[in-house]
């Protein structure tokens, strides 16, 4: 036990740990021009184990397709630091009024590992595209999608049930819910898709569909699986054929899917897809998982500043109207470095389109956004007692000794 | 009466410690083995964010073994003089 501890605080593991990182870091920076900062920020850093491959792009890639090198992951390397400085802490330091600032000093530090780690779990990054004069009530995820049905009965709200679409990907997935008077099978499920209209000429080249209801039907569109795309900027269209069946039996079967043309900058939502039962009216998607806001934001007016005679932007802003129920309405302004805090989330200037008149803004969830902050301080002070108490202790040992 | 003493040479029997490359090597090798486990067996990819899922594994089963052996190649080297030297003490 003793050995454990000895070595769980020795400055080799400190090293080994550090060396780990850099090579993490350096693996990781070469698969970022491959799969994109997303993907590989994912693979590399939110593991406990990872791997890298040798890119087939690269010379001799053919031959070295072979070649990995496992390591450990940011998951790994960054619980195992705290552990060692902790350790390390417990086994050197020896309390006394002459080192109070060294507790702080790690403290920061450690508190500056978790935040990153709470980030890491808990950070969701949404978009919302608005045009002038459009308003919404609900920002989209980057990276997650949701299968949903909503019942539209009710001409004044919206019942929505939802399910990330990672549970639709299980083998033999069946979705019930006691809000709905059906349940929902999938059939088949692609976490990227090609869906296209049936080409007359080539019609028996590709398999039949099972889809008798919706725009699958209606089009005669074919969805075949195709391999991931890891490309900033790219999405993957998350598919999926749901037969929804009810208590007298299936009641059809539907194509589902979050995109449904790769347009840029906006891609286009799958056409709203839907049905009645039982008297009922309901609507059936895979789409961008909706975050609802507690207000409707409005966009007035966005503003592409050029410098004179030029066509070199110098600002972004967007003119935003909130209404929030029950207080009224405040107007603010988003533009570059100068985000809106509202309900948790930070919206961003990050795009516009259609001839300066559409703005898109990059919102982000990050609960632990302090704690960075909170951990440079309590460094800071920490640093600084210790830089003092060293300077007092300097200045007063007696001139004789000093010399 | 004729005492004989014998007096031992130091006798040159430490173990033979591996050194930073070596343990970082075989540490890499630890962890393919590990992740090529998981892999064989179906954990991979189930949590998210334990073990990565990986298509070609063969190629992480030779490049774990190469991991290995070239970690364990200058230990072995390394014993292999210690005890040729001791040999040739005697």
């Amino acid at each position: 036990m003793k050995s454990i501890f000895s070595y769980l605080s020795s400055i080799k593991l400190t090293l080994f740990l550090l060396g780990y990182s850099v090579l993490l870091v350096f693996f990781g920076t070469l698969d970022q021009v491959h799969y994109g900062i997303y993907f590989t920020q994912q693979k590399y850093f939110e593991h406990v184990f990872t791997v890298w491959e040798y890119p087939a792009q690269w010379l001799y890639g053919d031959r070295l397709d072979w070649l990995h090198v496992p390591m450990p992951g940011g998951y790994l390397i960054g619980p195992l630091l705290v552990l060692n400085l902790a350790c390390a802490h417990f086994r050197y330091f020896r309390p006394s009024l002459r080192k109070i600032g060294i507790p702080f000093i790690h403290g920061g530090i450690v508190l500056l590992l978790l935040g990153q780690l709470w980030t890491q779990i808990k950070q969701v990054e949404y978009f919302m595209w608005l045009a002038e004069g459009q308003s919404n009530n609900y920002v989209e995820a980057f990276h997650h999608d949701e299968f949903v049905i909503i019942d539209r009965s009710d001409p004044q709200k919206q019942a929505i049930v939802s399910w990330p679409a990672p549970l639709l990907n299980q083998r033999n997935a069946v979705l019930a819910d006691e809000r709905l008077p059906f349940s929902a099978e999938v059939l088949w499920f692609a976490r990227n898709a090609a869906i296209f209209p049936r080409p007359p000429h080539a019609a028996d080249s590709f398999p039949t569909m099972p889809f008798d209801k919706g725009i699958g039907a209606e089009r005669d569109l074919v969805a075949l699986p195709q391999t991931l795309t890891y490309a900033d900027g790219e999405r993957n269209t998350t598919s999926a054929i749901v037969r929804l069946r009810g208590e007298d039996g299936p009641i059809g079967t539907w194509l589902v899917s979050n995109i449904f043309r790769q347009s840029m900058p906006m891609r286009e939502s799958f056409p709203v897809q839907a049905f009645t039962h039982e008297g009922r009216s309901y609507e059936i998607a895979l789409r961008f998982k909706r975050h609802y806001l507690p207000a409707t934001l409005e966009l007035l007016d966005f503003q592409h500043d050029r410098y004179p005679g030029t066509e070199i932007p110098f600002n972004f802003s967007s003119s935003v109207r909130i209404h929030e129920p029950g207080t009224g309405k405040r107007d603010t302004l988003i533009y570059m470095n100068h985000p809106l805090r509202y309900d948790g989330l930070t919206f961003y200037q990050a795009s516009f389109a259609n001839n300066d008149t559409m703005s898109m803004f990059q919102v982000v969830l990050n609960p632990a956004r302090w704690i960075p902050y909170i951990a440079c301080v309590i460094t800071t002070l920490g640093l600084i007692l210790q830089f003092v108490i060293s300077l007092v202790v300097h200045a007063r040992r007696p001139k004789d000794i000093a010399s | 009466m004729n005492e004989t003493s014998t007096i031992d040479a130091p006798r040159r029997t430490k173990v033979v410690r591996p050194g930073l490359l070596e343990v970082s090597l075989l540490m890499l090798a630890f962890c393919g083995w590990l992740v090529l486990i998981a892999n064989m067996f179906g954990l991979a990819g189930r949590t998210g964010w334990l073990f990565p899922v990986v298509t070609d594994i063969p190629g992480l089963a030779l490049s774990t073994l190469a991991l290995a052996l070239l970690g364990i190649s200058p230990l072995a080297v390394r014993l292999a003089l210690r005890r040729h030297n001791r040999q040739s003490d005697r």
